[in-house]
């Protein structure tokens, strides 16, 4: 299990095919800024995105986000390449 | 946890984008060919609320706020397969529910998006009738054997 930035449903996207939430939503509103990736959709299967855009809507501030990958296909990835953070 | 989800004052419906705009067959209706609703897990009441919210946040059905959750049809075209191999690649787990047992049960079933994605819309929005649906799927859930992984 995950511990989400930004929870949201990976099934329901717009059509653009992003997927999106509403700011309020954030368990970490201060790392959901455009250009950041975030750990989003739920906790069971989390991805990894990257905020694209952040819009006023009459529901809240709504966060648009292109999807970047399973974090698991992600934490492989660096693994398989060996990298660890400096 | 069922009940810990907390329903916002939800936006004047009038001001919200209407999802009539996004129906991809006409009025929205399911396509006669269109025998089961697949959705990614997990599948339980609490998350279907939250989705559900959100979805009422952000656009109106028949002038009133939609509260649904999204699901992708099985279709000519779109077999169960083709749908956990794209739609579902990054879910674990899925469920299926045959599009007439949800219209039965008073869930609409509405083609929305860009095909094979449909909205199931709660009757009220509340735990009650998100648990309800959960309970349609639940018995079906299995794994993605399609889902990308390490």
């Amino acid at each position: 299990m995950a511990e989400l930035d930004i929870p949201c449903d990976v099934q329901g996207r717009d059509h653009e095919d992003r997927l999106w939430a509403f700011l309020d939503e954030a368990a970490h509103p201060e790392v959901v800024v455009v250009g950041n990736l975030v750990v989003t959709g739920d906790a069971e299967d989390p991805v990894v995105a990257r905020v694209v855009d952040i819009v006023d809507r009459p529901g809240g501030r709504k966060v648009l986000m292109a999807l970047v990958g399973g974090a698991d296909e992600l934490a492989e990835a660096l693994s398989r390449a060996r990298f660890t953070a400096a | 946890m069922m009940g810990d989800v907390q329903i916002p004052e939800l936006p004047d419906p009038a001001v919200l984008d209407p999802i009539e705009d996004k129906f991809w067959t006409p009025g929205g209706t399911a396509p006669l060919d269109a025998a089961l609703v697949v959705r990614g897990s997990p599948i339980r009441g609490e998350r279907f609320l939250e989705h559900a919210i959100r979805q009422a946040r952000e656009y109106s059905l028949r002038g009133a706020n939609m509260a649904s959750i999204s699901v992708d049809l099985v279709l000519p075209g779109w077999p169960l397969e083709r749908i956990l191999a794209r739609q579902l690649r990054n879910y674990s787990r899925f469920a299926t529910c045959e599009v007439t047992a949800l219209i039965d049960e008073s869930f609409a079933v509405l083609a929305t998006g860009k095909r094979p994605h449909a909205d199931v819309v709660l009757p009220v929005l509340g735990i009650v009738e998100a648990e309800r649906l959960a309970e349609l799927f639940r018995l079906t859930e299995a794994r993605n054997e399609y889902r990308v992984r390490r």
